[in-house]
């Protein structure tokens, strides 16, 4: 497989969880009884773990391209971050528009409803700025403005543990903490060190 | 010394920012302001109806 179409299949992945859910939509539109809340309450657990998958995946990119060298898997990053932002989006648009008991409760009914919310709005100028240019414009504070996904991170952490699963919110909070201790300098130095020994070295 | 553009660009962000903030916190003070800290802070139906 070449490099341009595992890139290609690697920025197309996210569509996967999103093919399979395709049905729901489908019998919305075509009028089918109960189609309606059947999304309703499907659509968290389609588009919440799809956000959830493309975020991890998304700070993933800089230290496996650090570790690997894998220069031409760096615009997965941003597109990543894209896919976040649209499933994130689309789930709060979903839920607010078709929850009975009103849109202020589907946003912010419980804490950790409002968790969730909060971080996929703190999403918004993140997605608005991952292009080339807000980078020249924004020039130092871009990389300022794009920390605010680390309270973002936590905002998922809170609504995993109070409306999603323990389980998932300890590997995530696992993940994430892994992946931002391969980012700090020396260590991320380390690993670009490791990937240069020559092959047969112990390393 | 900062230029103008970028200085417009700092502002419409952190308005931006502010505005998304805004928007998670206004519905979120509504329900606590609603339903009462307990209430709102309590992890059911979505605890009990996974685990």
């Amino acid at each position: 497989m070449t490099t341009r179409t595992r890139l290609t299949l690697l920025r197309l992945a996210p569509l996967v969880p999103v093919l399979l859910a395709v049905q729901l939509p489908l019998d919305v539109l075509s009028g089918a009884p109960g189609a309606l809340a059947e999304l309703h309450r499907r659509a968290p657990d389609v588009f919440g773990f799809a956000a959830l998958a493309t975020l991890v995946a998304g700070y993933a990119v800089t230290p496996l391209v650090t570790a690997t060298g894998a220069r031409w898997a760096v615009i997965l990053r941003r597109d990543y971050g894209l896919w976040t932002c649209g499933f994130a989006g689309t789930d709060l648009l979903l839920a607010a528009a078709l929850d009975p008991a009103g849109w202020t409760v589907a946003v912010a009914g419980k804490a950790g409803v409002a968790a969730g919310t909060l971080a996929a709005l703190m999403l918004v100028p993140l997605g608005l700025t991952s292009n080339r240019v807000a980078m020249r414009v924004l020039g130092r504070d871009w990389k300022r403005l794009h920390r605010l996904v680390l309270p973002v991170f936590a905002l998922v952490a809170v609504h995993l543990v109070l409306v999603g699963s323990e389980a998932v919110a300890v590997v995530f909070v696992v993940a994430v903490t892994l992946l931002r201790i391969a980012r700090v300098r020396s260590v991320a130095r380390h690993l670009a060190a490791w990937r240069r020994l020559p092959a047969g070295v112990q390393r | 010394m900062i230029s103008a553009r970028r200085r417009a660009a700092r502002w419409v962000v952190a308005v931006l920012v502010l505005l998304c903030a805004g928007a998670g916190i206004a519905p979120a003070l509504v329900e606590l302001d609603r339903q009462g800290a307990a209430q709102w802070f309590s992890t059911a139906p979505f605890r009990e109806h996974r685990d």
